[in-house]
């Protein structure tokens, strides 16, 4: 152990200066052991100088690789100066020094993570120091010297008798430059205070200042104070300028002459910052102008005027871009003055080129300030050219865009914007110009993006400044019936009247597709949060959210600027491939290759230098100026800026819907489905339709049968009708066939008086004018006529009367009835009032066909055989003198039996064809209709397209007031009516010119029939009304009288 | 008279300077020294003088410089532990 005996005093002192222990404390002896022990019994190697030297090059070469060059090359230096030291020749201990460097190596802490800033600062303050001392001693040199200042702070490694010789010699020649060091430096140490400042410093200290200020400032070009811009050459054609002045007796001087450098350097300090400059001058509306009497000493001032008027425009143009940029600052927005978020959008795309196009002139700038190539105004002018070419079409497309009138609403506003860039994109010819306005479209619609996306993902449409062009009407609840139709509406209602060249139309064309799915997307996702579907099916609302969040994995903006980025890729490669023969059009493919050649160029200065570094730099290099400009944006603006050229036209409409509809439809697809099945397995629907097309079509007609012969009854009896009986009797006779159902029912009778009135009124002039022609009659649907003829024959009239001012009858002699039914929510988004409305029609003009049909079955022959009977006991006296055609009783009853006969073969085969051609199609329909499970849409338009189909088919009138075949039907009533008093009160007595009469009034009806149905099978294409038309015109009566 | 952390390392210097062959070239010990002292930095071992001359005169002495480094890691780790508990209660 002869070592411990040396380490043992530096061991504690050691312990003591590390530790802070003292010595005979527990913790100091424990430390002494385990530093000892360490020491003594250790298994490290001895100390391999090779090894060390690799080490310390391997961290010079870190340092390289970090870009630490200056700690590389000081380590490198150090290195070399400690092994060189005189110190460790003939030192007892061997590699003492490779023993000081490997401890030292051992003990590195992460030193390429020290930060730069200190210790780079304290080498250049040495530099300077080392400059400014070796220079001012250079120039003083053998001149009187002088002392100011506070002394130079000695080396720590100084002794205080050094230090207080060092301080007695104030004369020294050291002194002189430290006081042009920093106050930090003479401060640095606070033992040493400063002497009391001498004026002759202060003064000495200003000059010095003033001349560091005149030596940094760059004074403007035309300042007076600036050097001569006259050129150094003689030559005629440097001097043009002198020589025009000369030519035209203008003074000498009034043309002030710049150099076409500073010319330069001018126009792209202008461009990047449009503001009024000694070239260019701004008046009150924010036009540029050149400034008069400026000239290239190469040039006469008119010709150095054309030269640069070119740049006036886009100077204006960028001024007006400019401030609508500051203007349109997101962060910066006053929350009452809100422009549309959609215009921070298009500021946002406006800023980022904004940025390529500073960047670009940035490029430029050091390209002219660095003078290593020749650079002149033409030069600059063609650099700049397709940058001036792609600012005129913004700024069009901005003026264009924003020219809206006072008062437009924020959704025009938007969706004017959005046109506009489309059209643009559209009617872009160059490729650069075109993949611009693509990048700025997709900025401009990304608040669009972002709202559907919300409301495509959560259901809810987020649109606070009201610019998106679908807006939900909060006064339309969800449980609505006019939900589905009227909940959301389009934002341009104010803008109906579009002009036919409004870039409007543009974006609706991308937009009309979308809409309706858009709308029904929406829809369904809010019926089926509400709808409490059960927790456990697929209909679930947590699942179709899980679908979407699957579905849309990135964000809609991602979505669509992935698409049309690869859209446009895919055009560019294509055309890259093209073009590849001939290469007369690769501008930019030009200025790519140039650059992989400069990077090419730079790699290969670069071999004989550190090949670690180079492969460190090179990707950070690459991507330097995007990520520079790229580092306070978001993912898609990086994406959208991202995009080249787009060198092939393209239509920005087709490739927006590209972009999005497949994925709404998608969605629009999935969501249909899962409402539908909602709606009918959990929620009945299709049970709800069953139910009122069995009562109002009369499909189920054992039940009907029952619910309308008990009216026919009490009407026939002349009972009161009043609609809560009605409405018992209906839910009694629904109940059988559908009992949960039943109780929705309910039966209202029509009060109309005014029709009433009407019709007495139109009764009264042409009462007796039945036997003429017949004429399709402007009448309402409901009248007295039948009631007033059937009250004459009544054998109670005065009853009747009473009745009758109770319940307005139709024609056909029926009270009017108006079938409702309380649809629960939400099956009356397909039974709607309308719908109702509809179907009550088809039942009224049903009832009133069975009315006919009923009516005319009630009449038994073995009613007139009593009539028989007596007519050939008694004989045939009755005979009416007066009655020309006067027939034996026989004989006129066997024409009543036959008109009995006519008219009911004429009323079943209408009831037929009707029941057959018409109701029997549509039920098929609806089930088959049902049985598809198509999207809520399809079914309601579907149902809807049926109904009026079947309105049109049964009622074959446009309108609800001209129903050529319920007139009909009220006059085969009518008919049947008068045949049926007959029938039973005086068969015995009728008259054969009563039974002429009847006999005519039915060959007029059937032949009106035939003909308007021949009219209008005509004239429409309804191959189902053929048979009915061929059956009615087969079996036209002849007219017995004329 | 206590001494203080400049008088420390000089002396040490000096005690280098003694052993090394030529008597007269304390200068040169302080600047290899100071060559040293800006490795250290360099490499930021957190050395600071006095430890660091103490280190030299213990590699003088035939020390193990890896063994050393151990030692040193090992010191510094348990002075930033007694620090902590020693400030810890009284800084929350």
């Amino acid at each position: 152990m002869a070592g411990q005996g040396k380490f043992d005093a530096l061991t504690k002192e050691l312990i003591t200066h590390v530790l802070g222990f003292q010595e005979g404390e527990e913790n100091f002896v424990r430390s002494e052991q385990f530093v000892l022990s360490n020491l003594l019994y250790h298994h490290c190697l001895a100390v391999n100088s090779h090894a060390v030297r690799r080490s310390v090059d391997g961290l010079a070469l870190k340092f390289t690789v970090h870009g630490q060059h200056k700690r590389a090359k000081k380590l490198t230096d150090l290195t070399t100066r400690f092994l060189a030291s005189p110190v460790f020749k003939d030192h007892f201990q061997t590699d003492v020094e490779w023993s000081l460097l490997s401890l030292l190596l051992h003990l590195s802490n992460s030193p390429t993570q020290v930060p730069l800033e200190e210790e780079e600062e304290e080498a250049g303050g040495e530099e300077n120091e080392e400059e400014e001392e070796d220079w001012a001693a250079y120039l003083k040199d053998e001149e009187d010297q002088y002392s100011v200042g506070p002394e130079e702070p000695l080396s720590d490694w100084s002794s205080e008798d050094e230090s207080s010789d060092t301080q007695g010699t104030t004369s020294s020649s050291s002194h002189i430059p430290s006081t042009a060091k920093g106050p930090l430096r003479i401060f640095k140490d606070p033992l040493q205070v400063p002497a009391a400042i001498t004026t002759r410093e202060s003064l000495e200290q200003v000059h010095r200042a003033k001349s560091w200020l005149s030596a940094k400032t760059h004074l403007p070009y035309w300042s007076s104070k600036s050097p001569s811009q006259a050129p150094v050459s003689d030559h005629p054609a440097a001097n043009v300028t002198k020589l025009w002045e000369a030519d035209q007796g203008v003074q000498a001087g009034t043309t002030q002459q710049l150099g076409e450098w500073a010319v330069m350097r001018e126009v792209v300090w202008a461009l990047t910052c449009p503001t009024p400059s000694h070239i260019f001058t701004r008046d009150a509306q924010g036009t540029f102008s050149l400034r008069p009497n400026l000239s290239l000493p190469s040039l006469t001032p008119a010709t150095t005027a054309k030269l640069l008027t070119y740049l006036c425009k886009p100077l204006s143009q960028l001024s007006t871009l400019d401030e609508f940029i500051r203007q349109h600052q997101s962060t910066s927005r006053h929350p009452h003055t809100a422009s549309p978020i959609t215009l921070l959008a298009y500021a946002a795309g406006l800023r980022c080129w904004r940025q390529r196009f500073n960047a670009h002139l940035g490029e430029l700038e050091d390209r002219i300030k660095e003078q290593e190539s020749t650079c002149t105004l033409l030069w600059l002018e063609e650099e700049i050219h397709l940058w001036l070419r792609t600012l005129s079409t913004i700024h069009s497309v901005h003026c264009t865009a924003l020219a809206v009138p006072e008062g437009s609403s924020a959704g025009y506003v938007a969706v004017r914007m959005l046109g506009t860039l489309c059209e643009s994109v559209d009617g872009a010819g160059d490729s650069m110009v075109r993949a611009v306005l693509i990048r700025l479209l997709l900025h401009t619609l990304r608040h669009y993006l972002s709202v559907i996306h919300t409301w495509l993902l959560h259901g809810s449409l987020h649109d606070h400044t009201s610019e998106f062009i679908i807006q939900r009407d909060e006064s339309v609840g969800v449980e609505d019936e006019r939900f589905w139709r009227e909940a959301f509406t389009i934002n341009l209602q104010n803008h109906q009247s579009l002009d036919a060249k409004d870039p409007v139309r543009t974006m609706m064309r991308f937009l009309s597709p979308l809409l309706a799915s858009l709308t029904s997307i929406g829809k369904s996702r809010e019926l089926l949060s509400v709808l409490e579907a059960p927790a456990h099916s697929d209909n679930s609302v947590y699942a179709i959210e899980d679908y979407l969040t699957e579905e849309m994995e990135e964000s809609l903006e991602e979505t669509v600027v992935q698409h049309v980025k690869k859209a446009v890729c895919e055009l560019e490669k294509a055309s890259q491939l093209e073009n590849k023969p001939n290469s007369n059009e690769t501008t930019c493919k030009e200025v790519k290759e140039n650059k992989l050649e400069e990077k090419n160029d730079f790699i290969m200065n670069q071999d004989q230098a550190d090949p670690f570094l180079w492969a460190a730099f090179t990707e950070t290099q690459q991507d330097y100026t995007t990520s520079a400009s790229c580092k306070d944006v978001d993912a898609v603006t990086s994406l959208i800026e991202q995009m080249s050229d787009a060198p092939r036209a393209v239509s920005s409409v087709s490739l927006l819907s590209s972009a999005l509809c497949p994925l709404v439809a998608r969605m629009q697809e999935r969501l249909s489905q899962k409402l539908t099945s909602c709606l009918l397995d959990c929620y009945s629907l299709e049970q709800h339709c069953q139910a009122i097309r069995a009562v109002l079509l009369m499909e189920a007609g054992d039940i009907m049968h029952e619910f309308y012969s008990h009216l026919f009854a009490k009407v026939d009896g002349n009972e009161s009708v009043d609609a809560l009986s009605l409405s018992l009797h209906l839910q009694y006779c629904v109940a059988r066939l559908h009992p949960s159902l039943a109780q929705h029912f309910s039966v209202t009778i029509v009060h109309n008086e005014d029709v009433a009135e009407k019709l007495q009124n139109l009764l009264n002039k042409d009462e007796d004018d039945n036997t003429g022609p017949l004429f399709i009659e402007e009448v309402g649907g409901s009248g007295r006529e039948a009631l007033r003829r059937m009250h004459q024959k009544a054998r109670q009239p005065s009853e009747a009367t009473e009745g009758s001012s109770k319940t307005t009858f139709t024609q056909a002699g029926l009270p009017e009835l108006y079938i409702r039914y309380q649809a629960p929510w939400p099956a009356n988004l397909l039974l709607t009032e309308a719908t109702m409305k509809q179907l009550n029609l088809l039942f009224n003009f049903l009832l009133s066909l069975k009315r006919v049909t009923n009516g005319l079955e009630r009449l038994k022959f073995r009613d007139l055989s009593g009539w028989h009977l007596a007519a050939y006991g008694v004989g045939d006296n009755d005979n009416d003198p007066d009655d020309n055609t006067a027939s034996p009783l026989p004989s006129r009853l066997h024409r009543l039996q036959l008109l009995r006969h006519w008219l009911l073969c004429f009323s079943r085969e209408l009831h037929n064809h009707f029941a057959n051609a018409v109701f029997m199609p549509y039920h098929c329909a609806v089930e088959r209709l049902f049985q598809a499970r198509p999207s809520l849409n399809t079914i309601l338009a579907e149902h809807d397209k049926m109904l009026k189909k079947l309105l049109t088919e049964c009622l074959m009138g446009s309108s609800e007031k001209i129903l050529p075949l319920q007139i009909v039907l009220n006059k085969v009533f009518e008919l049947t009516h008068r045949l049926s008093d007959v029938w039973v009160s005086e068969a015995g007595g009728v008259k054969g010119s009563e039974v002429t009469k009847l006999e005519t009034r039915y060959a007029c009806l059937h032949r009106y029939l035939a003909h308007f149905l021949t009219t209008f099978v005509t004239t429409r294409f309804v191959p189902h009304m053929e048979g009915l038309t061929r059956a009615l015109v087969d079996t036209v009566p002849l007219l017995t009288q004329n | 008279m206590p001494h203080t952390s400049t008088d420390h390392c000089n002396s040490l210097l000096l005690s280098i300077a003694k052993m090394s062959a030529s008597d007269n070239s304390v200068v040169t010990a302080k600047e290899t020294f100071q060559i040293l002292m800006e490795m250290s930095k360099l490499l930021n071992t957190g050395l600071d003088e006095t430890t660091l001359a103490l280190c030299v005169r213990l590699c003088d002495n035939g020390a193990n410089p890896e063994a050393l480094a151990k030692v040193i890691t090992e010191l510094m780790r348990v002075k930033k532990e007694v620090n902590g508990q020693v400030n810890g209660p009284s800084g929350t």
